[in-house]
């Protein structure tokens, strides 16, 4: 055989000799790896108990979004009585409750659907401020009170009363009832009896229905 | 006299008033003024009656009662008196109560006064009997009318 063939027969004869760098390697690795596995295994088990320090973050209570109402409804119905015990609902797109100091709801697109002797009736209104304690609706802007039998009454700017059945308004008022149309200082009708009262320069404009005679 | 035309649209104004949709009727006080096409009528008080279905439109109103001075107002014709009765189905207007009428320079006086606004023919008598709506009685007059012509000089 050539001299490095002898060469290298001899280094790997070396290397496979019992006591050379192949054998304590091996040796080490006997003890060492089982030592290794213990402990990475002991870590695994206890490193969530020691690590929990850097997982967790401070809340800084001036950067989180405040949400200024208390209270915020989307669709809400209030209920109640009036003062004959029946019930009323209070519908709303939207309810808003500044805060509970102030029993006041501001609500959009309420309906309230109260109970008259002679049936149901219905009062629509963009915005209005319901005050829970005397049950009372300050609406502004338009409001359409529908009773059962078709009777009507669209005016604005009023505070219905929802225990006594009343409107009343002291701000100058216009709406429209079967009758006609009217206008004046004050408003204060009684949706039970039907009768609604103008004070203040009053004005009201009939127009009768075509005679039927000739 | 032009004719009146009853179905003219209405217009109150007034201190205060009531519709009282129940009762059918629509109460105005406080010097009302009330304006139907070129008529107009003052009274301190004014009762509209209204009748028919209110449901389906525009309701029929079928009588006025005015008191209280009442003053109405017509192109050519003003009458005035204590009570009115304006009855829009027969298209009538009844005055009661020392009425005077005015028409072209002539005024006449009497108890009663009755207008019929189709034909503007004013028919005044003497008797004002009966009881006003209003609760007390009028008292019979003399039953008389008077009044007083002012005569177009013709020229020569």
């Amino acid at each position: 055989m050539s001299e490095i063939a002898k060469q290298m027969r001899s280094r790997r004869q070396r290397w496979a000799e019992p006591g050379s760098g192949h054998d304590r390697i091996v040796a080490i690795m006997q003890a060492g790896l089982p030592m290794a596995i213990g402990v990475l295994a002991a870590f695994l088990v206890m490193a969530p108990l020691f690590k929990g320090g850097d997982v967790s973050f401070l809340l800084a209570k001036d950067k989180v979004d405040v949400a200024k109402e208390r209270l915020k409804i989307q669709s809400a119905t209030y209920r109640g009585e009036d003062d004959k015990g029946r019930a009323f609902t209070l519908v709303a797109g939207q309810a808003v409750q500044k805060s509970s100091a102030e029993p006041v709801v501001r609500m959009k697109d309420l309906a309230a659907q109260i109970q008259l002797s002679d049936g149901p009736a219905r009062l629509v209104a963009q915005q209005g401020r319901y005050d829970m304690d005397s049950q009372k609706v300050k609406i502004e802007g338009p409001i359409k009170f529908r009773a059962a039998d078709g009777y009507q009454l669209d005016t604005r700017d009023a505070t219905v009363d929802l225990r006594t059945r009343t409107m009343k308004s002291d701000s100058p008022v216009s709406g429209r009832t079967p009758l006609g149309t009217f206008s004046g200082d004050e408003l204060s009708a009684d949706l039970e009896k039907r009768i609604i009262r103008i004070d203040g320069n009053a004005h009201l404009r009939i127009v009768p229905k075509q005679a039927n005679r000739r | 006299q032009t004719r009146h035309n009853t179905n003219a649209p209405i217009d109150f104004s007034a201190q205060h008033f009531e519709i009282q949709d129940r009762a059918n009727r629509a109460i105005l006080s406080g010097n009302v003024s009330i304006q139907q096409a070129e008529m107009t009528l003052d009274a301190a008080r004014v009762t509209v009656r209204y009748t028919g279905q209110v449901i389906d439109g525009s309701p029929q109103v079928s009588r006025l009662d005015a008191s209280g001075g009442v003053f109405i107002k017509r192109p050519d014709q003003t009458a005035r008196a204590q009570y009115a009765v304006y009855d829009l189905n027969s298209r009538v207007i009844t005055m009661l109560g020392n009425v005077r009428l005015t028409q072209g320079g002539n005024t006449i006086g009497g108890g009663r006064l009755r207008i019929d606004l189709d034909t503007g023919k004013a028919v005044i008598d003497g008797s004002s009997v009966g009881s006003s709506r209003s609760g007390e009685t009028t008292t019979h007059e003399n039953g008389r009318v008077t009044g007083r012509f002012s005569v177009p000089d013709r020229g020569q």
